[in-house]
């Protein structure tokens, strides 16, 4: 910088008046207030509805929170299922099992349209 | 303290002071400031993450001015009103009288030029800050207070002289 430009620097700006400080601050708790109380106007027209609405969400959670959770929902299947029901590793392996199945499939299926195609059937 | 009072004791010295440079009017600038302040009440998430408050709401102050002085009636209505004070009120007459014809030298910048110099010299703000803020180059911003300075030099050099 300058001296000139220190110069300038230096030279002290305004304050804002005294009041300002209150009517800006009020105009904008105002303001605030108006926003929330548009949210409202908006909700207004079919209050009970909303109120319908938040009570069927309150009664869902309400449901979820009282049933079962994690481990606790195995208790609610009948013990017959439970023990017919196959372990995760029987699980893998029967579905490991019908993968090899379907790609042999598509291999024959392949192998039998070229077939065919080669002998223009 | 709320979180608006806090805000407005932070900032509203230099929010005030370069609405009055933008505006010249007192009215205006008061109103601009209120703007701010009320868009920030309405939306505190706004400020949510903001690193430089200051330069943020020196932007907003900024947008919200030229989108104001878009309309060419209210652009009428700032040329036309009477400049209000923009420095403090010496008690030495020299310091007035060079005060006045500061003020004065400014209000012949153009307005982008007279922004960057507020910018820089009476809020400190870098040319980087300046650039975001005003929303340019720092290129610009860096030619724009270069241009302006060499004005008030040229303005001023008689007064300036006397003073040194």
């Amino acid at each position: 910088m300058t001296p000139f430009e220190r110069q300038l620097a230096a030279t002290p700006r305004r304050e804002p008046p005294a009041d300002l400080r209150d009517r800006v601050l009020a105009a904008a708790r105002q303001a605030r207030r108006e926003k929330v109380r548009a949210l409202f106007a908006w909700m207004w027209p079919h209050p009970l509805a909303w109120t319908a609405v938040a009570a069927g969400w309150a009664l869902i959670v309400a449901i979820n929170l009282a049933g079962p959770r994690g481990d606790a929902l195995y208790a609610v299947i009948p013990a017959e299922y439970r023990d017919r029901m196959p372990s995760a590793r029987e699980y893998l392996a029967r579905l490991e099992t019908e993968r090899r199945l379907l790609a042999r499939l598509e291999a024959e299926s392949r192998e039998t349209a070229r077939y065919f195609r080669s002998k223009d059937l | 303290m709320s979180f608006l009072a806090r805000l407005y004791d932070a900032h509203a010295p230099a929010l005030h002071a370069f609405a009055l440079e933008l505006t010249r009017s007192e009215a205006d600038g008061a109103d601009l400031l209120q703007e701010i302040f009320c868009r920030v009440a309405e939306r505190p998430a706004l400020l949510r993450g903001v690193r430089d408050e200051r330069a943020f709401l020196l932007r907003m102050l900024y947008t919200r001015f030229v989108d104001t002085t878009r309309r060419r009636a209210v652009r009428q209505r700032f040329a036309e009103t009477e400049s209000a004070p923009i420095f403090a009120e010496p008690a030495d007459p020299d310091a007035a009288e060079f005060r006045a014809s500061l003020a004065s030298a400014l209000g012949e910048l153009p307005e982008d030029q007279r922004a960057v110099v507020h910018l820089k010299l009476w809020t400190g703000l870098t040319f980087e800050q300046i650039a975001a803020t005003l929303d340019i180059p720092a290129n610009t911003a860096a030619s724009r207070y270069r241009y302006g300075i060499d004005k008030l030099r040229a303005l001023l050099r008689p007064l300036y002289e006397e003073i040194q």
